[in-house]
């Protein structure tokens, strides 16, 4: 009897890890298998070694809206939560909404079953509100800060990992592997960054509201604008951003006008109130950009021209200017590139627009201070 | 015992060479006093460590993470090293050498291939999941296996993963967890029992006292856990009175020591006064907190112990011709019933002044059971509460060095006492030993 029980309890512990095996086997082999874009870090656990530790956008709850249902719901931590991922140009998977109710497999959403990791989502920077299991990738002694250094450092070229991911009819996720974009892209803070305020620019903004934009297409920005700004311009251009083909062959990309192939945008686009100005970037002609291998496109930023100026709604109006100068310092913004929507204006022939790279790049996060993040 | 049992042995040849003894009487004696045949603690605690640390080794190896190591070798690797290790413990169970400390080693090395089982599938399948889900099914693996063998290595091991599982669910994920408490409970404390092991017993309690004290303070209220502490100390210590009688008489021990040891922690604790520790003795204000269930229970368990403790008095009494031992054990527990009505005083709307009789009766309390366990430790020749009273004794002077004793002409008294004190128990014990041995003589004699 006491064989038989010793016998069993040992079978029950071989049994508990091939179910592990069989769970993770069965979804690599009948789930659906994405790429997500993701960014590592390099921590090290004790029991499993070097592993980097991936942030996706489909972590942060303020990436993308949320159908709660009932629509008051407040899920709390340990609450299931479903990424439904919509395919992006390129073949990235993101997502495009959140919910708290198991979507219907019926209507073949590709979804990922998550978990609330805070009472509190979306109030802090750069945190993890949602886990899908997928946010540890293990490797070899050694190797996590190969990935870090391909990956890039702050202020530097940085090169976004993809995360290969299967998923089953669940949302169970199992990551299975990870490659490169093929570009990398990297901003440069300029020393004399933030604006040089005048004595009276106690007004929130130093600049006018109605923005008179006059742009040429040529790459070299040249505008003329009646801002009336309490800024001291000089010929420094205050934000540089760069992008390299990392790949063994040339890509294209669309950047018709005033380098309109890239837009600025809140970190936070959901429940941010900064806003692009309309009318930036219309009418734009498609304008192809070929990258040799190795080539870097460099590309001035004059946060100062209205090309670049965001708008905000104050209390009684909507102020359009260089973000620097408005009063509230606290938000982050990036320098984006996405080959779907380049700010609508995008009007050439279809066979045009599928040889341009399909992708979006996304540069580190910087605020108005000169911090990056 | 087997220490002494040997000791004999050594003098009963000796007394024998000597011809103090015959054969015959020096066989019976031996007879009489038989070497123990318990296990080799030392040598089985060596087994137990010799087996973790290489079962960690084992784990770190694969924490490596060989890229060139395809998974299914890992996997392979991982399998065959959790079964071989059970394999060699069932084979050795099967030989008729006593091969038990080898037999719980390798047992209790399979149990650590099955944890590293677990963590080299995350590493492999780069899971990132709830992780005190690993603690659970590396706890389960050993809670089964001590059962199953039975072990009470594997007993350990379950009893610390259990409680680390049960502690990481309330203060990482914030979760109300009774199920640790729960496990330990009902599966880990009858272990125990059943293994008689004193260090099971003693681990389990010291667990669920602390898990049970997390989960009510973290989740709902702090202002019972001291009442909670004091009564489930003052359980254990009636309790360990009535467990002598039972098939597990050592277990009178440890329950006495763990309840010994809160309370008079706790009663060092209501010798001191201040607007915190008075919000941990009194009761919550209903009118603020409005009635909850914890206002029962804390309810409930003073009564329950004061009844218990008002039995233990009743069936346990010194009659008229008791010992002097049995007369200072009475007194004892008067003391303890005391504080316990202290405690139950301060439950009611007690004003400033009353809370201060109850504070300086604290006090008086606990300098009695010092005085009381210097007695009866020089009355039974015990160094140990001894020892204890005085160091008790001193820490209760320093603590009142500040707010009783203000004047320097008070604290010179207070030392001069405690110090009096102290040479006198030092001349008692001393006297005590010598009237001992003087009466031991007369009697060879």
């Amino acid at each position: 009897m006491r064989n038989t029980l010793l016998a069993l309890c040992i079978a029950a512990q071989a049994f508990t890890l091939a179910w592990m095996v069989y769970g993770r086997e069965s979804v690599i082999a009948h789930g659906a298998s994405v790429s997500i874009a993701t960014a590592p870090l390099d921590p090290r656990d004790p029991f499993r070694g070097d592993f980097v530790r991936l942030r996706y956008a489909l972590n942060s709850l303020s990436h993308a809206p949320t159908h709660w249902i009932p629509a008051d719901a407040q899920p709390r931590k340990g609450d299931r939560i479903y990424a439904v991922l919509q395919e992006r140009p390129g073949g990235l998977h993101d997502v495009a909404y959140f919910t708290n109710v198991k979507p219907d497999n019926t209507t073949n959403e590709l979804f990922l079953r998550g978990r609330l990791r805070t009472d509190n989502p979306g109030n802090a920077f750069n945190r993890v509100d949602v886990g899908y299991g997928i946010e540890q990738l293990f490797v070899e002694q050694g190797h996590g800060i190969d990935i870090e250094q391909r990956q890039g450092v702050r202020g530097g070229l940085q090169n976004a990992m993809h995360a290969r991911v299967s998923i089953d009819a669940n949302g169970t996720a199992v990551l299975t592997g990870h490659d490169w974009n093929a570009l990398a892209i990297g901003i440069e803070i300029a020393s004399d960054f933030a604006l040089n305020r005048g004595a009276d620019a106690d007004n929130g903004v130093g600049a006018t509201t109605d923005t008179d934009t006059d742009t040429d297409t040529d790459t070299d920005t040249d505008t003329d604008t009646d801002t009336d700004t309490d800024t001291d311009t000089d010929n420094t251009v205050p934000l540089t951003l760069t992008i390299v083909n990392q790949s063994n062959a040339p890509i294209g990309l669309n950047n018709p006008g005033d380098n309109c192939g890239f837009r600025l945008e809140p970190m936070n686009r959901i429940i941010s109130e900064y806003r692009e100005p309309e009318g930036i970037c219309s009418d734009q002609s498609e304008a192809p950009l070929t990258l040799a291998p190795g080539e870097p496109l460099v590309i001035p930023i004059d946060l100062s021209a209205p090309r670049w100026h965001m708008s905000l709604p104050l209390a009684d109006e909507t102020r359009t200017a260089d973000i620097r100068s408005f009063r509230d310092n606290g938000e982050w913004f990036r320098l984006v590139y996405r080959s779907d929507e380049q700010n609508g204006q995008v009007s050439g022939s279809a066979s045009a627009s599928t040889a341009y790279w399909q992708g979006e790049l996304i540069s580190q996060a910087f605020n108005a201070l000169g911090q990056v993040d | 015992m087997s220490k002494h049992a040997a000791w004999l042995r050594q003098e009963v040849g000796q007394w024998l060479q000597e011809g103090l003894i015959d054969q015959t009487t020096a066989s019976a004696i031996t007879a009489r006093y038989p070497l123990s045949s318990q296990r080799s603690w030392g040598l089985f605690i060596l087994t137990a460590i010799g087996a973790l640390i290489f079962g960690l080794g084992i784990m770190l190896f694969f924490a490596y993470n060989w890229a060139a190591l395809p998974k299914e070798a890992k996997l392979a690797l991982i399998f065959s090293g959790l079964l071989s290790s059970h394999g060699i413990g069932w084979w050795l169970r099967r030989k008729p050498a006593d091969t038990t400390n080898l037999v719980e080693g390798f047992h209790l090395l399979g149990t650590m291939m099955f944890c590293a089982g677990i963590w080299l599938i995350a590493q492999i399948y780069h899971m990132d999941e709830h992780y005190p889900t690993a603690l659970l099914l590396w706890g389960l693996g050993a809670l089964s296996l001590g059962w199953a063998i039975p072990s009470v290595i594997q007993g350990l091991l379950a009893t610390v993963l259990i409680s680390v599982w049960g502690i990481s669910e309330t203060l990482d994920f914030n979760r109300i967890h009774l199920a640790s408490i729960a496990i330990i409970g009902l599966t880990l404390l009858p272990l125990a029992w059943r293994q008689r092991s004193r260090t099971l017993l003693a681990l389990t309690i010291v667990a669920l006292f602390g898990l049970l004290q997390l989960t009510i303070a973290y989740h709902w209220t702090p202002v019972i856990v001291f009442k909670l502490l004091f009564c489930s100390a003052l359980i254990l210590l009636a309790i360990s009175h009535w467990s002598r009688g039972t098939q597990f008489p050592q277990s009178a021990s440890v329950l006495k020591a763990i309840g010994a040891f809160v309370y008079g922690a706790c009663l060092l604790y209501m010798t001191f006064i201040s607007e915190f520790s008075l919000s941990m003795l009194t009761l919550p204000n209903p009118a603020a907190d409005n009635v909850h269930w914890y206002l029962y229970l804390n309810w409930g368990m003073l009564i329950i112990t004061t009844a218990l403790w008002i039995l233990l008095m009743v069936v346990g009494r010194a009659g008229k011709n008791a010992s002097p031992m049995d007369r200072t054990l009475s007194l004892q527990r008067i003391a303890v019933l005391i504080s316990l009505l202290i405690l139950l005083a301060y439950q009611f709307n007690t004003s400033p002044a009353f809370q201060a009789f109850l504070h300086l009766l604290s006090n008086v309390v606990l300098a009695l059971h010092c005085v009381l366990l210097i007695i009866r430790g020089t009355d039974a020749l015990q160094w140990r509460p001894v020892a204890l009273g005085c160091m008790t004794l001193c820490v209760l002077i320093m603590a009142r060095f500040d707010d009783l004793f203000q004047s320097l002409l008070m604290r010179s008294a207070a030392f001069l006492i405690i110090g009096a004190l102290l040479f006198y128990v030092g001349h008692r014990y001393s006297r005590r030993k010598l009237q001992e041995q003087t009466l031991e003589e007369q009697t060879h004699a």
